[in-house]
């Protein structure tokens, strides 16, 4: 669909008001509840280890470029970093675009401003290796082996190679957290690493680790609009059902009306 | 203002010669002189102008996306609605007395008695409804024949005269073949630029459109499908022997159906914003081409000082530079150095491919090639069988293995009758396209609603992130 129809603008216009309205009571003082993402309580554990090891960590921001799923993935950087720039841990973040190499290097300077070490941030740390997926993934499996990572993170678009960080991760005894909106890629990461972001848990990630209102609300509202979704699919299958059961036309013209309204 | 456009039209013309590298070093320094300047704008304006940017580029894409086609295109796409909408309805008529003549048949052939009836007032009924939906679609369907065969004409005339326009320009500052894009269009070469392009896509996805709706039936030897027309006439034409067992009138009309909603999704549905959003995808690989640098600078910094500082493995760093320096060389010597045609041409040429897909293309499928070993391995540990969760997911993936492999089909293949649903390819099959297919949906919406209210947050300047440290 190019351009939107009724449809879309009372459902889309539905959705941005529940997010919306959501993220103004979140702010407003109202206490809303999130349940517990293990992926991502893992975190924590995992900077802590490397800490207690002494060895680096390697945050890879996928091959996407710079787009919503790449500026989530760097949301959820800047907490790891903030916290690996608390314990004074070195972490090593190789991307795959030239945008986003500048975007994360800005983003890793604030977090160690943030903890008021900037002069520990290392500009090096931040690299940009190559848009070419298999020479970024040699890159990075390259870094994994030499820095014999202790946790590796892996938040963003994520390919073919998915499984070749992954199990390089593996190989050198890195515990992974691994999070994607790609679903093809999930099964891998899933095999591969210690814990997983499924779905829309990843867009969870930043609220779920910063605990800001306005994160929290916008996450309230996404459930509401799922649970819209739910009611639209569920009267769908009783539309498609009724009409296929159907001896009354005239409710059939009603139905297969209501089903061609969400046709693009 | 026409004067501006024809100077910046005049400073970004192709150009060969020595000229051409006074303008490569040129946009180098340029690009140097605006990366500078960025860097020195201090934070507290660099975070409002980002803002501000991002604030005006969202608006621009959402009105131009709510903003509906241009009208000639929305009177299409609402005409196959219909259309559609009718067609679907009398396959459903249609479908009810089709279902129970094969039920009824079904129950005569294997000799049992049956509760199902085919009586002549429910069907003279339903084939006299499905009738009359398909005149209505049919009337339809003719007038989004003759919209999108007048779209056509004016489509095409418009691409005439922007070649005409290309051709003189492409005169005027004598280009050449090698400097400019070209295309094939009625059969002859010709200059093209991104508008040409859109509108030569125009033009294509009309016709796609109308083969859609009124391609014949193909003869021997003919590939194409018919149009829904076609479709729709043939079925009309059968509805009398719709009583007759093995009629497949149902499959035809959502096949008529299917070719509709192929006409709607082909016809390019623009509106007066639309034409802007190639200039603007242009800037944006403008400024990525400036990031670009940035990344290449970072490169060179690391490797050079791995080098400089004698680092553990810094014989690799030296190979980066080498092989930068290689592909660099090569692939300008190939693209401009060598007169086609001459010796030098052939030599830059085959270096160029020899390090290009000897090398770097062999790397990356070395790379690839080990994804197969690192599935075994995962394989491995995801079936290891620790809870109930694996023993299922092992179970799934063994039947779905089994299931397109042949030994797997050939041990089922003596299931008939009511065990067939039993065979391993339908097992597979179920599989894949019930649950798997439900879980990967939901996913989907779960993802693509996270999706919609980032991307609001960062439009409204909601979004906490150190690239936004703090909301405005």
């Amino acid at each position: 669909m190019s351009h939107a129809n009724w449809t879309v603008y009372v459902l889309e216009g539905t959705i941005v008001f529940l997010i919306l309205y959501k993220i103004l009571s979140a702010r407003a003082g109202k206490k809303l509840f999130i349940r517990r993402i293990p992926g991502l309580s893992a975190i924590d554990e995992a900077v802590g280890r490397a800490t207690e090891m002494g060895r680096p960590m390697l945050y890879s921001t996928g091959l996407g470029g710079l787009d919503i799923v790449s500026l989530q993935s760097l949301s959820i950087l800047s907490h790891i970093i903030k916290v690996a720039a608390k314990y004074r841990a070195r972490i090593i973040v190789p991307t795959a675009d030239a945008l986003l190499y500048s975007i994360a290097e800005e983003a890793a300077r604030d977090a160690y401003e943030a903890e008021g070490i900037g002069e520990s941030f290392n500009p090096d740390d931040v690299r940009y290796l190559s848009g070419d997926q298999f020479a970024y993934a040699s890159g990075v499996v390259g870094i994994l082996n030499r820095e014999k990572c202790s946790a590796a993170f892996y938040f963003g678009n994520f390919f073919a190679e998915s499984l070749i960080l992954a199990e390089n991760g593996q190989h050198v005894g890195a515990i992974q957290v691994a999070g994607t909106p790609c679903i093809t890629q999930i099964p891998f990461f899933i095999a591969s690493c210690d814990y997983t972001i499924i779905g829309d848990e990843y867009y969870a990630a930043s609220a779920y680790l910063s605990r800001e209102p306005t994160l929290l609300g916008s996450l309230v509202g996404q459930d509401y609009s799922k649970a819209i979704i739910i009611a639209v699919i569920l009267f769908g299958i009783f539309a498609v059902s009724a009409v296929a059961v159907s001896t009354v036309p005239s409710l059939e013209t009603i139905l297969l009306r209501f089903m061609g309204a969400f046709k693009g | 203002m026409i004067g501006f456009t024809n100077c910046l039209s005049t400073l970004f013309v192709p150009i060969l010669g020595p000229m051409e590298y006074v303008y490569i070093a040129a946009s180098i320094v340029i690009g140097i002189a605006f990366l500078f300047l960025l860097t020195k704008v201090p934070n507290k304006w660099r975070r409002p102008i980002i803002i501000g940017v991002t604030f005006v580029a969202g608006w621009f894409y959402f009105i131009e996306f709510i903003i509906p086609s241009s009208s000639e295109m929305a009177s299409i796409r609402k005409e196959t609605l219909v259309a559609e909408r009718l067609v679907r309805q009398a396959a459903n008529d249609v479908s009810v007395v089709e279902t129970r003549v094969a039920a009824q048949e079904e129950a005569r052939k294997n000799k049992k008695k049956t509760s199902i009836t085919v009586s002549p007032a429910m069907c003279s009924q339903r084939t006299a409804s499905a009738d009359k939906d398909l005149s209505a679609a049919l009337t339809h369907l003719d007038k989004i024949k003759s919209d999108l065969e007048s779209a056509k004409p004016k489509a095409d005339s418009r691409i005439e005269s922007e070649l005409k326009i290309a051709d003189a320009f492409a005169r005027d500052h004598h280009l050449t073949k090698d400097m400019v894009e070209s295309d094939t269009y009625n059969g002859k070469s010709v200059i093209v630029n991104d508008k040409i392009k859109a509108l030569m896509k125009r033009s294509n996805d009309i016709t796609s459109a109308n083969n859609s709706i009124t391609l014949p039936f193909p003869k021997e030897g003919e590939k194409w499908e018919a149009g829904a027309i076609t479709l729709i006439n043939s079925a009309k034409s059968q509805l009398g022997n719709i009583t007759q067992p093995g009629s497949n009138l149902t499959g035809i009309l959502n096949k008529a159906a299917d070719k509709i909603v192929e006409a709607r999704t082909s016809v390019v549905s623009d509106n007066f914003l639309s034409r802007y959003k190639l200039p603007l995808a242009t800037v944006n690989s403008v400024v990525g081409s400036f990031a670009f640098a940035l990344g290449l600078f970072g490169l060179f910094s690391i490797h050079g000082k791995a080098i400089a500082k004698r680092k553990k493995g810094w014989y690799n760093s030296l190979a980066f530079f080498i092989a930068i320096a290689t592909m660099t060389v090569l692939g300008f010597l190939d693209r401009y150095a060598a007169p086609h045609g001459s010796v030098y041409a052939d030599f830059s040429h085959t270096a160029y491919r020899i390090v290009f897909e000897g090398g770097l293309t062999a790397l990356q499928s070395t790379m690839f090639s080990l994804v197969a070993f690192y599935i075994v391995s995962a394989a491995y540990r995801a079936f290891r069988i620790r809870s109930v969760d694996a023993v299922i997911m092992m179970i799934s993936a063994f039947l779905v293995m089994l299931s397109v492999v042949p030994v797997g089909m050939w041990m089922t293949s003596g299931l008939h009758g009511n065990l067939k649903f039993l065979k391993l390819e339908n097992i597979g099959d179920w599989i894949m396209t019930l649950p798997n297919m439900a879980a990967q949906r939901g996913m989907q919406f779960g993802i693509s609603v996270g999706g919609l209210a980032m991307a609001l947050r960062i439009w409204l300047s909601l979004e906490r992130g150190s690239y936004f440290d703090k909301q405005l």
